[in-house]
């Protein structure tokens, strides 16, 4: 882990302002995705996860405000970058696929309209080795699993499924070739056995590209099957984070364990299912300590006092818990 | 409701702004003829035609005749007109509107076919035209006004109405045996009076100008009686010779139209959840 | 389209018997108190008058489907109305159409600078001027047009219109301050709903997908946000329609231009009915052949609705 990582986040705090209110959904999150690596983020809704992934691609509204002691990709900085030349590593070294596929993309114009698009955004990229290649759009879609792949090029996304969808727009940050792809829950708004596929083509790509991938999700058994490494979000900070084996081995935050237990359960489909008791707080009413101790089994008065720091457990596996053991 | 509301307006500047240009020109038009020194009718024939000076503000017409005066008491004339035209197409538009929405089937059917036929005519071809029909009268320009926005607040109506129909709490009030009436004035017309509150300033606001512009091509309100569009059709007559009839005439209009849309405007942002600042997720 | 055939239809039966409902007889508004029962029975006999207001309309109505709509009374008497009626409504049409031409273009510039600068100067200004141009009446604004450019520059012509059909070029130059003034407010209702269209799709997923992908901004407002905010856009100036032909015919007069809407005006002060009657259906007609059009366009424009 000497090499210089291809992300670096350090300290990410991202706060909205609405009014004369101030929310901070992102409270100073650290994060590092290696060259090639799979990160799966994991937290339930409203945990800021989807915010930290929005606000490393600078995709946030104007009322949201984005600070970090280091937000890095190759070790060059990011926040310092003016609008137009952040602009021009979107799509070519990060892109990002999205929750909600029909939301992907244009109402008004074709599939076709949209590869044509981007296979000229992709020759655009400076210094792209592919620059005089010929990039076929067909073959493209054929590669993501899409099937009369000339038809569909003629259709508008109203008339495509959501996983045909997002199969299309896979096909799109792939032809670009970045180096980093931030994937927002993007099997969410499916059904199961498409959600499966689509995992199985994520499973595919990582054999297949060199791009790093920081999936989001909140689904356990989703980051078992794809991530390297795990990261566990809750009210706007990681509370754990370490290789997917250790996590699943020895879960040590509570709110880990819960998660792991809640997604064995529903593998084994039984028939009462034992969720996490009560509520994400809001975060306009953070409990003083630890944000979790209104939920936590162990939770005691230390519990209450401040917030946790992390604790490196090993080099790589961290836990923001003051029972850790 | 109803004070959390006015307290939003007077927060809103928008709102705020089209309220006190609104009530400054209600009060103006109410008091300006009593407060005023002069006559609305009574000639002065050493003043003809007199540009505006402290004496007169927006000057004198060709008999001499204020026309500061002439304008409040006329705007009067307007907005009393306006007023009733709105008053009596919201309260009609509301009725049939919800009899519409409750009834629904053939009842409703027809009730929005006729206002769609309305409708599709040019509202001022429309009010033109009974005007004609009707002659040219005070109360047939009401009328004209009425009929012209009666579709617009029946088919609102209907459709706020549909809307909240489906509520919890008005299936709720239906299951415990409410009566009909009760639901419609308890539960459903606080939920639409904001909508409903929206068109009657921005149709104010319209039926100034149909009043004005009827009785200026000669066909609404008839002189002697001034009305705005009375006045700026007898300030046209000379308009070479004495421009500020008509051009402070139709700034005060503007003036109070700009009162009315600025009302308008400021209730729909404060009540429409679509234009509140959302919070990116 | 046939929901416009029907409504054409049914406001042809309601303007007709609302005209025959009307008070007083219309051979003695025409003739005058002191018309002999002789002439009046002429004049009822020529207009037929005396039959049931159903063989009435029925007559009318045949006679309206091959393009007669009968005869002027009083303003120009004995004409036929279609011929009337055919010789004016280029005029009303260009106007029309030269308004909602100059209104687009404002509103374009207007309602895009708005929301591409949205709560700063640039947007303050717009849209403080949208405001301003929705409160002017617009036969007030014709005035100050006169005033300024025809009396006060003299760079264009306060009254008189030449038709279309005689001199483009002519129908342009006279043509110009009517068709501002009845543009004017239109500009401003057509850059609020694009202003409107355009900041509600601005943050929409779609384009934050397109911006994902670092699309150029130029491209994004164009294909993205524009081509999307045009179908809200459209259907408003559908609706509009019908102040603007409102607006066209008080302006009409004021500028001497004569249309469909100046006839009507002239036809109601003589008490001309079935000249009123045809105008107001025409009205009606042009309003509704518009709304069509909208919506071809509309539905060309949303692959959601065609195909």
């Amino acid at each position: 882990m000497n090499a210089t990582p291809l992300l670096e986040v350090r300290k990410l705090t991202v706060r909205f302002r609405t009014g004369a209110t101030t929310v901070e959904a992102v409270r100073g999150i650290d994060l590092t995705v290696a060259e090639g690596e799979v990160l799966g983020v994991i937290g339930e809704s409203g945990s800021g996860k989807t915010v930290s992934g929005l606000a490393i691609l600078r995709l946030l509204p104007a009322n949201a405000e984005v600070t970090a002691e280091c937000l890095a990709f190759r070790g060059k900085p990011l926040l310092t970058l003016n609008d137009e030349a952040f602009r021009s590593l979107r799509g070519t070294r990060f892109a990002m696929v999205f929750q909600s596929p029909a939301g992907s993309f244009n109402p008004a114009k074709s599939i076709g309209w949209h590869l044509a698009r981007t296979i000229e955004r992709a020759r655009s990229r400076p210094g792209r080795a592919t620059a005089d290649e010929i990039i076929d759009p067909v073959r493209r879609l054929a590669e993501v699993g899409i099937p009369q792949p000339e038809r569909v090029l003629r259709l508008y996304p109203h008339q495509l499924s959501g996983g045909m969808l997002q199969r299309a727009l896979i096909a799109m940050v792939l032809l670009l070739e970045p180096d980093l792809i931030i994937a927002d829950e993007p099997t969410t708004n499916l059904d199961n056995i498409v959600e499966r596929q689509i995992i199985a083509l994520f499973r595919r790509l990582r054999e297949r590209t060199r791009a790093a991938l920081m999936f989001i999700t909140h689904d356990m058994t989703i980051a078992a099957a794809l991530a390297d490494r795990i990261a566990v979000m809750y009210a706007g900070e990681i509370v754990e984070s370490g290789p997917t084996p250790d996590i699943f081995a020895t879960p040590r935050h509570p709110y880990t364990r819960a998660l792991i237990d809640t997604a064995l359960q529903l593998e084994r489909k039984v028939a009462q299912l034992r969720e996490i008791p009560g509520e994400m707080p809001s975060f306009a009413e953070l409990p003083l300590g630890c944000a979790f101790a209104p939920r936590c089994p162990r939770a005691d008065a230390d519990c209450r006092r401040g917030r946790p720091t992390m604790v490196a457990l090993s080099p790589q596996h961290n836990v923001r818990c003051i029972h850790h053991d | 409701m109803r004070s959390s509301l006015i307290k939003a307006i007077l927060r809103n500047r928008t709102a705020a702004a089209g309220l006190a240009i609104t009530v400054a020109i209600a009060f103006a038009v109410t008091l300006g003829g009593a407060i005023s020194p002069y006559s609305a009718v009574d000639m002065d024939f050493l003043n003809l035609l007199a540009p505006p000076s402290f004496a007169h503000p927006f000057g004198t017409d060709s008999f001499g005749r204020d026309v500061l005066t002439r304008v409040l008491i006329g705007g009067r004339v307007s907005l009393l007109v306006s007023i009733a035209g709105v008053a009596a197409a919201a309260i009609v538009g509301l009725l049939a509107g919800l009899y519409a929405a409750w009834h629904g089937s053939w009842v409703d059917a027809v009730i929005m076919r006729l206002a769609d036929l309305v409708f599709s005519f040019p509202s001022f071809v429309l009010a033109l035209f009974l005007m004609v029909v009707l002659g040219s009268s005070v109360l047939n320009v009401a009328a004209a006004i009425a009929l012209v926005y009666l579709p617009i607040f029946a088919r609102l109506t209907r459709n706020m109405a549909l809307l909240v129909k489906e509520e919890p709490y008005v299936q709720a009030a239906r299951l415990m045996g409410e009566s009909t009436a009760r639901i419609l004035i308890a539960e459903i017309l606080p939920n639409i009076a904001a909508p409903i509150l929206v068109q009657v300033s921005i149709g104010l606001a319209f039926a100034v100008v149909i009043e004005a512009g009827l009785s200026f091509i000669g066909l609404g309100v008839q002189p002697p009686l001034p009305s705005l569009g009375v006045i700026m059709a007898d300030g046209r007559e000379y308009f070479q010779r004495g421009p500020w009839v008509l051009t402070l005439t139709g700034l005060f209009i503007s003036l109070a139209l700009l009162g009315l849309n600025l009302l308008g405007d400021g209730i729909r942002d404060l009540t429409d959840p679509r234009l509140r600042e959302r919070i990116g997720s | 389209m046939a929901g416009s055939l029907a409504t054409i239809l049914v406001g042809c039966i309601a303007v007709f018997f609302v005209i025959k409902a009307a008070p007083g007889d219309p051979a003695l508004a025409i003739l005058g108190e002191n018309a002999t029962p002789e002439a009046i029975s002429a004049f009822r006999a020529q207009h037929n008058l005396d039959a049931p207001v159903l063989v009435q309309f029925a007559d009318w109505l045949g006679g309206a489907l091959r393009g007669d709509l009968g005869q002027s009374l009083t303003i120009a008497g004995g004409r036929p109305i279609s011929e009337l009626i055919a010789s004016r409504l280029p005029n009303t049409l260009f106007i029309g159409f030269f308004a909602v031409a100059i209104a687009v273009a404002v509103s374009f510039a207007m309602g895009t600078i708005a929301a591409l600068r949205r709560g700063r100067m640039g947007d303050t200004i717009a849209t403080s001027i949208a405001v301003l141009g929705i409160s002017m009446p617009d036969f007030w604004l014709s005035y100050m047009l006169i005033f300024a450019f025809a009396l006060g520059l003299g760079w264009l012509p306060s009254y008189g219109f030449v038709s279309p059909r005689d001199s483009l070029s002519g129908a342009f130059y006279s043509g110009l301050l009517p068709a501002v003034a009845v543009a004017a407010p239109m500009a401003a209702v057509f850059a609020r709903t694009l202003r409107t269209a355009l900041l509600g799709i601005a943050h929409q997923d779609y384009v934050t997908a397109a911006r994902s992908l670092g699309f150029r901004p130029v491209l994004i407002f164009i294909h993205w946000i524009f081509r999307n905010a045009l179908i809200p856009y459209l259907t408003v100036i559908g609706l509009q329609i019908r102040y603007i032909l409102g607006g066209v015919v008080v302006i009409e007069r004021i500028f001497g231009v004569p249309g469909v809407g100046s006839l009507m005006v002239d036809a109601g002060f003589a008490r001309d009915y079935p000249v009123v009657q045809a105008c107001t259906i025409v009205f009606l007609a042009i309003v509704l052949a518009v709304n069509l059009a909208v919506d071809l366009v509309c539905s060309a424009l949303d692959p959601r609705r065609t195909r």
